[in-house]
């Protein structure tokens, strides 16, 4: 497989369902949704819609990361919202497409500084060092490629797989100390370990098909829920997606969402309730693959 | 109507009440003066002092004036009162009538420098006499060229707490005079007729009684008589009537109701001539003002405090369903 070689296909069709349950009604709820894929040089979406229950207008806009968002209010007294996201996604097996499809709008390469620096859920910390980094951007593709497979070796031997170590706020500081944490721990370390070199790279958020066949590809972490990884800018590559919760590299098995520069700019579903009871959070991911 | 301005104009009210009161008192209390031997005069004063925190070593008329009509910080002061009113009037200026503001910005200007030197020359009775014209032509301007709308309920409403508050100040300031004559000796038929004339009541009593000072019939009808505007009872009435025109039903505007309504059932049950004791008219003057004051911090709470709980954030997590709490 060359990897700007877009030949493969597969079309996934996603469904995410977020159900949000209070214990007493709460009112003039504002929500912000990012749960919706986006066209990329390396997928295509066919289509794609939200459900929110209570029903309610939905609006939308194009946010300055292109992501696609979407948000609504419920201002009338409620105990319980579902949204629900599906999409049907062509996905290509590749991992890259090349430099002419970053989606920046900005010249040059100046779009690639804010993807070098400190970012808020990113922050400037020593442990990053502690990681030894074999990528830089000075490589050529084949070396580059090597080089990332080799800091997604690194990661999958350092940390482990644990739901239970982080929350939504955790500094990558959590990880490091607890050895372990969830997809958006990892990406936000491997972010911190690779600008510390300033090497130009963005979180994504996404899907993650897992055939559960025991076939190459099975056998993943990070299915149950929206899943994220990071993107590593090269000047002749383009983007190449690592995953450094499976130790892979991003192909055909993942649905892109929203890419920023870290958790902060691609929240899948960030907002405000006014009511003071506690909240129940669950999230159900499902990914099929149906050609 | 925004809660800023009902309690701008709630404020006004309470401050323009007060400073006629204050004057009355002032005045009164001058008139026993001269009817007493100089003996009796730290008394007399101290009970005003102390019912409104003067904290005066020895507290006499000129120091009374001092700190209840000249001074600048104490929260009874006449002159802070009339600016501080001057003050609210000028935010409030397009929710009360020109009349109005011109009476009160006039009252201000010619206050500005007053001395006790000035008020002396004046006339001591001549000055409180115009606080007092003042003040009841201010309530009377806002009655005769005020639109009946939420500004208006909440000047009157301002206006009817004080007055409250202040039947009980009075009560409070009189209590050891005119209790201490029951033990034995005549009733001083003269500290009773200057409880009345302190609400203003004097001429209305003898109207209604048509006959000598009694002391049931005087506590009787300063607290309880529905038709006299100064009594407490009238008082309590008008809050109920002001209240029930501007709720808007929410959970705290219907338990103010139900207090002030309260209040009122409480007081009906109160038996005058169980009173007459010094200890027994304490209890109930510190009763009466204590659910006032209740009454007046619920005004607060269900009209002009924000009750707009911080909003909580919802942030879902990458990977796992995790939510945060904070």
């Amino acid at each position: 497989m060359k990897p700007w070689d877009p030949s493969g296909k597969a079309l996934l069709i996603v469904s995410h369902l977020t159900r949000l349950r209070y214990t007493e009604a709460v009112v003039e709820a504002h929500s912000e949704v990012r749960k919706m894929p986006v066209d990329t040089g390396l997928q295509k979406v066919v289509t794609k819609s939200l459900k929110v229950t209570p029903n309610t207008r939905i609006r939308e806009y194009t946010d300055y990361f292109g992501s696609h968002v979407q948000y609504f209010n419920l201002l009338e007294p409620h105990t319980l919202v579902e949204i629900l996201a599906s999409s049907v996604v062509e996905t290509t097996d590749a991992i890259c497409c090349g430099p002419q499809a970053s989606g920046q709008h900005r010249a040059g390469t100046e779009f690639l500084c804010e993807y070098q620096n400190w970012s808020p859920a990113v922050p400037r910390l020593r442990e990053y060092e502690e990681v030894p980094n074999p990528v830089s951007t000075g490589l050529d593709d084949e070396d580059f490629i090597a080089a990332l497979r080799e800091l997604g070796s690194t990661f999958k031997a350092l940390f482990r797989y644990d739901q239970e170590a982080t929350d939504v706020h955790s500094s990558p500081k959590v990880l490091f100390q607890k050895g372990g944490g969830v997809c958006q721990d990892l990406a936000h370390a491997m972010l911190g370990v690779l600008r510390t070199n300033r090497v130009p790279c963005r979180y994504v958020s996404g899907y993650l098909y897992d055939p559960q066949d025991g076939s190459a590809g099975s056998g993943l972490q990070g299915t149950s829920a929206s899943h994220a990884w990071v993107q590593v800018w090269h000047d002749q590559l383009g983007w190449v997606g690592i995953d450094p919760t499976n130790d892979k590299l991003v192909d055909w098995q993942y649905v892109r969402i929203a890419t920023g520069r870290d958790y902060t700019d691609v929240q899948p579903l960030r907002g405000v309730f006014l009511g003071a009871p506690e909240q129940h959070l669950e999230v159900e991911v499902d990914v099929q693959r149906i050609g | 109507m925004l809660s800023r301005i009902a309690r701008g104009l709630y404020d006004l009210g309470r401050l323009i009440e007060r400073s006629r009161n204050v004057a009355r008192i002032l005045e009164v209390n001058h008139k026993v003066n001269l009817e007493r031997s100089s003996r009796d005069e730290t008394e007399i004063w101290s009970a005003v002092s102390n019912a409104f925190d003067c904290d005066l070593s020895s507290p006499d008329e000129s120091s009374l004036y001092e700190a209840l009509v000249l001074s600048a910080t104490h929260p009874h002061s006449v002159r802070r009162c009339i600016a501080e009113a001057r003050d609210e009037g000028r935010a409030m200026r397009n929710h009360i009538s020109e009349e109005m503001w011109l009476h009160l910005n006039r009252q201000h200007l010619d206050f500005q420098n007053l001395t006790f030197t000035h008020i002396r020359e004046t006339g001591r009775s001549e000055f409180n006499r115009q606080v007092e014209i003042f003040a009841d032509g201010l309530h009377g301007l806002a009655d005769d060229t005020m639109i009946r709308d939420h500004s208006w309920a909440f000047l009157k409403l301002g206006k009817l707490m004080e007055r409250s508050l202040m039947v009980c100040q009075i009560l409070e300031i009189k209590r050891t005079s005119i209790t201490a004559n029951q033990e034995g000796r005549p009733v001083d038929v003269y500290q009773w007729q200057a409880l009345l004339r302190s609400l203003a009541g004097y001429e209305p009593y003898r109207r209604a009684y048509d006959a000598r000072v009694v002391p049931e019939r005087v506590l009787e009808f300063v607290l309880k008589r529905p038709e006299f505007p100064r009594s407490l009872t009238w008082a309590l009435g008008e809050i109920q009537n002001i209240l029930s025109l501007v709720s808007n039903g929410s959970p705290m505007q219907v338990s103010l109701e139900r207090r002030a309504i309260r209040l009122q059932e409480d007081l009906q049950a109160v038996e005058i001539p169980s009173l007459l004791s010094k200890e027994a008219l304490q209890d109930e003057i510190d009763f009466l003002k204590k659910s006032i004051e209740r009454i007046i911090e619920e005004i607060e709470l269900a009209y002009f405090t924000s009750h707009r709980p911080a909003s909580i954030p919802i942030n879902v997590a990458h990977g796992a369903g995790l939510v945060s709490q904070q």
